[in-house]
C-alpha cells in the first residue's frame, strides 16, 4: 500500500490538478508541495520499515487492471535492497525539485502537471517488479522532460537541446526495449511473463542460450548505456540540464538517469553471465571515456551548468567501472553512488539554478567572492563540490572508494585511470569553480544577490545535503540494505564467470562456487592500498590549502575510512577461501603490498559451514553482530527468489575489531589504511579452516600492533 | 441467411440513400443538420454490431462474403471511424459550397465498401469493395469544386487509383486464368504446383501493387501526400483511417488466407517494402510544413509500421495490425478533429495555425499533443502499446531469421526519426511565437464529446490493452497462421 501510494499519489495529483481553475495562482504549487512532501514521508517510511535481514521483495503490491494478462504484463510493484534506496533518493529529490520550483513564473500550474507525472514516472520505474512497466514508467517521462525544457528551459539552445535530448533517450530505450522484447521472448511460450522475480527464477534455473546473450546483452547495455550518458553517448546530457529549468535538471540528472544503470543491475548482468563476461570489459574501457573524457571536457566549462552537467557525467563512469567488476563490493559501490549522486546531481542543480535566477548568468568567469554575498548558498556549494570530488564524509565517498576496491583485481588498469579521474581532475574542475565562484574580492555586479535567508527557503538544500552527509558517515544504513540483494545479482552473474568453472559443468549456473576443490582459477581479488592512498595524498594536498577544513577532513576521513573498512570487510567476509590457500595469504603486513581476498562468489556452501565460528579473533568486525553474520549462508542459496529467511549463525561472535581499537576515528588516514589492508588479510586468516590461518594472522596482529609498515612483496591469493 | 449475414452493410446503404431522398425534403438551411442524423443512424448501426457475436466463420453468397471475429472487428472499425468523421463534417460543412448532403452519402457509401472489404472471401468481392470505397473517395476528395488543390487532389487520386484498380483487376484475372477459382477457400486448397507456376505468382504480385496502393506503402505511395494534403479535412481523416485498414485487411485475408504458402516464401519482400515504406515516410515528413501533409507522410511510415506486422508471419504479427490500428483510430480522429476546427479559415494548413493553441483552446491543444505523442509511440498512450506488440511481433520472428534484426533496427531509426517532426507540432503548439492571433477558439459540444472520448480511448488503451489484446489474438485466428 505504502509503495503504490507512493507511485500513485503523484499521478493522481496530476490528474486533479488538470482540473484547478486557471485564477487560482497558487493552488498548483501547494498540490506539489504536499504531495511530494507526502511522498517523501512514504519514502522514509519505506526505508525505515525496509527488513534489511530478509531477502527478496518487500512491499509488493499489484495495482489491478493495468497490463495484459495475455501477454504477462501486469503493474507490480515491490522493492529490495537495490531500490530502497533509490526510491527514498528519489522521493527526497522530487520533494526538493518542487521546493525550489518557485523560480518558475508564468503557467505554474502546467508545470506543476508535469513535473508531477515526471516523479511519478521515476518513482514508478525504480519500483517496478515488472519489465514492461519498468520501461513504460521511465518513458512516461520523457514527454515532461521534453515540454518542460522547451517551455521553461533557458538559453539560445533550449530548442536543439529538448529535442537532442528527447531523441537521445528514446533511441536508448528502443534499443533497451528490444533487449527486453529479446529477453521475454527467450522463455517457452507457455510460461512468457514480463514479471522480473520470475524471470530471474527462470533464468536461474534454466541458463540462456549463450547466443542469445551474445545479442540481448549489448542491447541492453548500451541502450541503457545511452539513457545514463555513457561516452560516447552522452553529449545530450551536459547540453540538455544546462538548458532545462532547475526542477527538471535535478530530477533528470539525480533520479531518471540512474534507470539505466539500475537496469543492468537488475536485469542485464544476473539474467545474461555469459554476455556480461563478454562485453563487461568493453563497459570498463568505455567508463574511463566518462570519466576521463568528460572530466577533461569539464575542466574547460566556462558555464557552471555545464560543468556539474559534465562532471554528473562523469561520475556515472564510476557506477559502470563498479557494475563491470561483477563483485559485492563493486555492485554495492555502484548502487551507493547512484544514491549518492542523485542527492549530490539535485543540490547542484539546484544551486546553479538559485544563482542563475539571481545573477541571470553562470558564466564562471564573471562570478567571484559570492562567498561574502551569499553565505549559505555559499558554504552549500562549497559541500556539493567537495562532495562531488569525493570528500570522505559525503556518501559519494563510500560508494567510489567501494568500487575501486571492487575493480582493482578485474580492472587494475582502469582502476587506476578511474583513480586518477575521480580525484585529481575532478578535484581541479570542482575546486577551481570554488574558488572562481565563491573566492576571492566580490565583483560589483553581484552586490545585490540575496541569500537563502528564510528557514523554509533554505529546507531543501538542507534535506539535500543532511541525507548526504548521513549516508556519508554511516554508510550502513545503505549498505546493509543493499547487501542482500547485490549478493543474489553478483552470484547470479558470477554463475558464469571461468572461476565457477567446476559450477558450469555441474549445470547449477547459479551456485555461488561450490564445494569445488581450491583450483588455480580461483578468482582471488586482490586489492591494492594504492588507490586510498592516493585519493588520502590529493585530499591532504588539496585542503591543507583551506586550513579551515583540515580538522574536518582528518576527522571525517578516519571515521569513514574507518566505517568503510569495516563494510568492506563484512561485505566480503562470506568468501570463505576454499581450501589452504588463505593460509598463505596472511602472512603479509605491509601497507605497500597487495592484500589479497577471496571473493563472496567464491565462497562455498560446505566450507561455510565447516568454518569455525568464532575462532577469528582477528575477523576485523565493526559492530557487526546483527546482521553481518547473514552472510555465510547467503552464498549457498542457490537461488535468488523466492528468497527463504536466513538463519543468523554464529559468525556473530567473532571478536569484534571494534572492541579492541575502541576509537577509530582517532586514527590517523594512514594507519586507518593499514588496518583496512590488515583486515582483508585478518578476515582471510580467521575465516580460513585451516590452522596455518590461526598463525599467519596472529603475526600479523604483531605487526599491526607494532604499527609500523614493512614492504613486503606483491603477493597474490591464487598463485 | 445470406442477407441477414451482412445486416450490417445493409444497413449502411439503406442510410445513405435515406440521407440522399432526405436531401431532396430538406431546407438548405437544414441540410447541415442531415449529418447528424447520419451519425445517429451510424451510431445505432455500431451500438447494434456490438450485439453481435461472431462465432464460428459463416459465409454467404457462395462463401464470397465471411462474417468471422476478423470481419465483425474491423465492422465496428469502419463504423466507429464513420461516425466520428460524419461529425466532423458537420463541423467541417460551412467549407463545403453545395451537396453537402452528398457528402455525408458518399461517407456512409464509402463505409459499406469497407465492410464489404472486411468480410471478402473472393478476390471479385475483393474488386468490388474496394472500387466501392476508390469512386466514392474520387469525390470526397475533391469535393470542394473551387480549390485547385481540392481539384488537383482528386485527379491525382483518379489517375493514379485507376492504375491500381487495372493493376489489381489484371492481378486477379491472371490468377483466375491459372487457378480458375477467385475464392480463398478454394485457392488455398490448390496444389501448390499451380500456384508456384510463374503466371500466378505474377497475377499475386499485381494484387499486391493494387493493394499497396490502397495502404500508401513504398512504392506506391506517391498519391498520399498531395491527396491528403488537398482533400477536405473529413475526407482525408477517413481515407487515412478508413481506406488504409480496409487496404490491410484485405492484405491480411489475400496473404494468410488464400495463399499463406506463398506469403512465407515472400518474407523478403514484405521486410524489405516495409523497411523502405518506414524510411521513406519518415524521412519525407521532416521538412513539412502543412500539418495534413505531415500527416499524409506520417501515414505513408505507418503504413510501414503496420506492414512490420504482416512481414512478422506469425499471429502475433497480424493481432498486433488489429490492435495498433485500434490505437491509430482514436488517435488520428483526435488530430483529424483538432485540424477541423483550428484549421477553419486558415490558408494552407500551416503548422504556425496551431503555434500557441494552448492559450486558445487547451483542450485542443492537448488533443492535438497526445495525438502527436500516440503517434510517436510515447507511453502512456495507445500508440506505444500498438509499437510494442508490433515490435515484439517481429522480435519473435527474428529468432529464425536474422534478417528481422535490420528490420528492427530501421523501424527502431524511423520512430526516432519521427519523434523529430512529431515533437515539431508539440513545439509549435506549447511555445511556438504564434501567428494566428489569440481569440480563444470556441468547440462545438458534439467535437467536445468526441475530442473527450478520443483522449479517453488513447489513454485506455494505452493503459489497460488487455481487453483488446483479447480480442485482436481471438480474431486473427481465422488466418492460416
Amino acid at each position: 500500500m505504502t509503495l503504490a501510494l507512493l507511485i500513485l499519489l503523484p499521478f493522481l495529483a496530476a490528474i486533479g490538478l488538470a482540473f484547478v481553475p486557471k485564477e487560482n495562482e497558487g493552488t498548483p504549487r501547494v498540490i506539489a508541495l504536499l504531495t511530494t512532501f507526502f511522498g517523501l514521508l512514504l519514502g522514509v517510511k519505506l526505508f525505515w520499515q525496509f527488513d534489511a535481514a530478509q531477502t527478496g521483495y518487500q512491499f509488493v503490491t499489484t495495482i489491478p487492471g493495468l497490463g495484459a494478462e495475455a501477454l504477462g504484463i501486469h503493474c507490480r510493484l515491490g522493492v529490495d535492497g537495490l531500490n530502497v534506496g533509490l526510491l527514498l533518493m528519489g522521493a527526497i529529490v522530487a520533494f526538493a525539485a518542487t521546493c525550489v520550483a518557485r523560480d518558475i513564473g508564468e503557467r505554474a500550474k502546467e508545470f506543476y502537471l508535469l513535473l508531477l507525472t515526471m516523479t511519478g514516472g521515476i518513482l514508478g520505474a525504480f519500483a517496478s517488479l515488472d519489465l514492461f512497466y519498468f520501461y513504460f514508467f521511465h518513458e512516461l517521462a520523457l514527454i515532461p522532460t521534453f515540454i518542460m525544457i522547451g517551455v521553461w528551459g533557458r538559453g539560445e539552445d533550449k530548442n536543439y537541446a529538448t529535442f537532442k535530448i528527447t531523441m537521445y533517450l528514446s533511441l536508448g530505450a528502443l534499443i533497451a526495449l528490444f533487449g527486453l522484447i529479446a529477453l521475454y521472448l527467450q522463455m517457452p511460450a507457455g510460461q512468457r511473463t514480463f514479471d522480473i522475480p520470475a524471470m530471474t527464477q527462470y533464468f536461474a534455473g534454466q541458463r540462456m542460450a549463450a547466443q542469445a546473450q551474445q545479442l540481448i546483452f549489448p542491447a541492453l547495455m548500451f541502450g541503457f548505456g545511452i539513457l545514463v550518458s555513457l561516452w560516447p553517448f552522452h553529449t545530450w546530457a551536459p547540453l540538455g540540464y544546462g538548458a532545462a529549468p532547475t526542477a527538471t535538471a535535478m530530477l533528470h540528472a539525480g533520479v531518471l538517469k540512474k534507470f539505466g544503470l539500475y537496469g543492468l543491475i537488475r536485469v542485464a548482468v544476473p539474467l545474461m553471465p555469459d554476455g556480461a563476461k563478454q562485453w563487461l570489459g568493453v563497459l570498463a574501457l568505455l567508463c574511463l571515456g566518462n570519466i576521463l573524457y568528460c572530466g577533461l571536457v569539464a575542466m574547460r566549462q566556462k558555464d557552471l551548468n555545464l560543468l556539474i552537467g559534465n562532471s554528473s557525467v562523469a561520475h556515472m563512469g564510476f557506477v559502470f567501472l563498479g557494475i563491470a567488476s561483477l563483485n559485492l563490493i563493486g555492485v554495492t559501490g555502484a548502487v551507493v553512488i547512484m544514491v549518492a549522486h542523485g542527492l549530490l546531481a539535485a543540490v547542484s542543480f539546484a544551486l546553479s539554478g538559485y544563482i542563475y535566477q539571481q545573477a541571470r548568468t553562470l558564466e564562471i568567469s564573471r562570478m567571484g567572492g559570492l562567498l561574502q554575498q551569499v553565505p549559505f548558498v555559499g558554504m552549500a556549494l562549497t559541500m556539493a563540490m567537495l562532495a562531488g570530488c569525493g570528500l570522505p564524509g559525503f556518501a559519494n565517498f563510500v560508494g567510489e572508494s567501494m568500487v575501486f576496491f571492487g575493480a582493482w583485481k578485474t580492472f587494475p588498469v582502469v582502476t587506476a585511470l578511474a583513480c586518477w579521474g575521480a580525484l585529481v581532475i575532478g578535484a581541479v574542475y570542482m575546486l577551481r569553480a570554488v574558488r572562481n565562484i565563491l573566492h576571492g574580492p566580490l565583483v560589483d555586479d553581484w552586490k545585490d544577490l540575496r541569500d537563502l535567508s528564510n528557514l523554509w527557503r533554505r529546507l531543501p538544500f538542507a534535506v539535500l545535503l543532511f541525507t548526504l552527509l548521513l549516508f556519508g558517515f554511516f554508510p550502513r544504513l545503505l549498505t546493509d540494505k543493499i547487501r542482500a540483494s547485490a549478493e543474489v545479482i553478483v552470484n547470479m552473474a558470477n554463475g558464469g564467470m571461468p572461476g565457477n568453472r567446476a559450477a558450469n559443468q555441474a549445470g547449477h549456473s547459479n551456485t555461488t562456487g561450490l564445494a569445488g576443490e581450491p583450483s588455480q582459477d580461483q578468482r582471488s581479488l586482490s586489492l591494492h592500498p594504492g588507490p586510498i592512498a592516493v585519493e588520502l595524498w590529493t585530499f591532504s594536498g588539496v585542503l591543507n590549502r583551506n586550513p579551515n577544513l583540515t580538522l574536518t577532513q582528518k576527522a571525517l576521513g578516519s571515521e569513514t575510512l574507518g566505517f568503510g573498512a569495516g563494510e568492506l570487510h563484512r561485505l566480503d567476509s562470506m568468501a570463505v577461501p576454499p581450501g589452504g590457500e588463505g593460509a598463505k595469504g596472511a602472512s603479509h603486513e605491509s601497507v605497500s603490498r597487495t592484500v589479497a581476498f577471496t571473493p563472496f562468489q567464491r565462497s562455498t556452501a560446505e566450507s561455510a559451514h565447516k568454518q569455525p565460528k568464532g575462532c577469528g579473533p582477528h575477523s576485523f568486525r565493526f559492530k557487526d553482530r546483527g546482521h553481518g553474520s547473514q552472510a555465510a549462508d547467503v552464498s549457498h542459496e542457490p537461488i535468488p527468489s523466492p528468497y527463504p529467511p536466513q538463519q543468523p549463525d554464529s559468525t556473530a561472535d567473532n571478536t569484534d575489531y571494534a572492541d579492541k581499537n575502541s576509537s577509530p576515528s582517532a586514527k590517523s588516514a594512514k594507519s586507518v589504511v593499514k588496518e583496512l589492508v590488515q583486515g582483508f588479510n585478518g578476515r582471510d586468516a580467521a575465516e580460513n579452516p585451516l590452522p596455518e590461518g590461526e598463525g599467519q594472522s596472529e603475526g600479523e596482529r604483531g605487526s599491526e600492533q607494532s604499527g609500523r609498515a614493512s614492504p613486503l612483496e606483491d603477493r597474490s591469493f591464487g598463485e | 441467411m445470406s442477407f441477414s449475414l451482412s445486416i450490417l452493410e445493409i444497413a449502411v446503404i439503406a442510410a445513405g440513400l435515406a440521407i440522399l431522398l432526405a436531401d431532396l425534403w430538406t431546407p438548405a438551411s437544414q441540410k447541415r443538420s442531415l449529418g447528424y442524423a447520419a451519425a445517429a443512424a451510424v451510431g445505432l448501426i455500431f451500438l447494434g454490431s456490438l450485439i453481435m457475436d461472431a462465432g464460428a466463420p459463416q459465409y454467404a453468397f457462395n462463401k464470397m462474403f465471411v462474417m468471422d471475429g476478423l470481419a465483425l472487428f474491423f465492422k465496428r472499425f469502419f463504423l466507429f471511424a464513420a461516425f466520428v468523421v460524419l461529425l466532423m463534417s458537420v463541423e467541417f460543412a460551412d467549407r463545403i459550397e453545395t451537396g453537402i448532403a452528398e457528402f455525408y452519402a458518399l461517407i456512409l457509401f464509402a463505409l459499406s465498401g469497407m465492410m464489404f472489404a472486411a468480410s471478402s472471401n473472393d478476390f471479385i468481392l475483393v474488386f468490388v469493395s474496394l472500387e466501392l470505397i476508390t469512386v466514392t473517395f474520387y469525390v470526397l476528395t475533391s469535393f470542394q469544386r473551387s480549390r485547385l488543390q481540392s481539384l488537383e487532389a482528386g485527379v491525382k487520386y483518379l489517375i493514379l487509383g485507376a492504375l491500381a484498380s487495372a493493376f489489381l483487376v489484371y492481378g486477379i484475372a491472371l490468377i483466375f486464368g491459372v487457378a480458375n477459382t477467385t475464392n480463398f477457400g478454394d485457392l488455398m486448397a490448390t496444389p501448390r504446383v499451380t500456384t508456384a507456376k510463374p503466371v500466378f505468382l505474377l497475377g499475386l504480385l499485381l494484387v499486391l501493387a493494387g493493394l499497396g496502393f490502397k495502404i500508401a506503402a513504398f512504392p506506391f505511395q506517391i498519391w498520399a501526400p498531395d491527396v491528403y494534403q488537398g482533400s477536405p479535412a473529413p475526407a482525408t481523416a477517413f481515407l487515412a483511417i478508413g481506406s488504409k485498414a480496409a487496404g490491410f485487411i484485405l492484405l491480411l485475408r489475400v496473404l494468410f488466407s488464400a495463399v499463406p504458402q506463398i506469403t512465407v516464401d515472400w518474407t523478403k519482400l514484405l521486410m524489405i517494402i516495409s523497411a523502405v515504406t518506414i524510411l521513406y515516410g519518415n524521412l519525407c515528413a521532416i521538412p513539412q510544413r502543412n500539418l495534413k501533409r505531415l500527416l499524409g507522410y506520417s501515414s505513408i511510415a505507418h503504413a510501414g509500421y503496420l506492414l512490420l506486422g504482416v512481414a512478422a508471419v506469425n499471429s502475433a504479427g497480424s493481432s498486433a495490425i488489429l490492435y495498433y490500428l485500434g490505437a491509430y483510430l482514436f488517435t488520428l480522429l483526435a488530430a483529424f478533429a483538432v485540424i477541423c476546427v483550428v484549421m477553419r479559415g486558415v490558408e494552407g494548413d500551416d503548422i504556425s495555425a496551431v503555434a500557441g493553441l494552448h492559450e486558445r483552446s487547451p483542450l485542443l491543444a492537448a488533443s492535438l499533443s497526445l495525438a502527436m505523442v500516440s503517434l510517436a509511440g510515447i507511453p502512456p498512450l495507445a500508440g506505444f502499446f500498438g509499437k510494442f506488440l508490433l515490435l515484439k511481433a517481429v522480435v519473435e520472428s527474428g529468432a529464425n531469421q536474422p534478417g528481422y534484426y535490420v528490420l528492427i533496427a530501421v523501424a527502431i531509426a524511423g520512430v526516432i526519426i519521427s519523434l523529430y517532426y512529431y515533437l515539431g507540432v508539440v513545439r509549435a503548439i506549447y511555445w511556438s511565437k504564434g501567428t494566428a492571433g489569440s481569440a480563444r477558439l470556441e468547440v462545438s459540444l458534439p467535437m467536445r464529446a468526441c475530442l473527450y472520448a478520443c483522449i479517453a480511448a488513447m489513454f485506455y488503451l494505452g493503459l489497460f490493452p488487455d481487453r483488446l489484446v483479447n480480442v485482436a489474438l481471438e480474431a486473427v485466428k481465422v488466418l492460416k497462421l
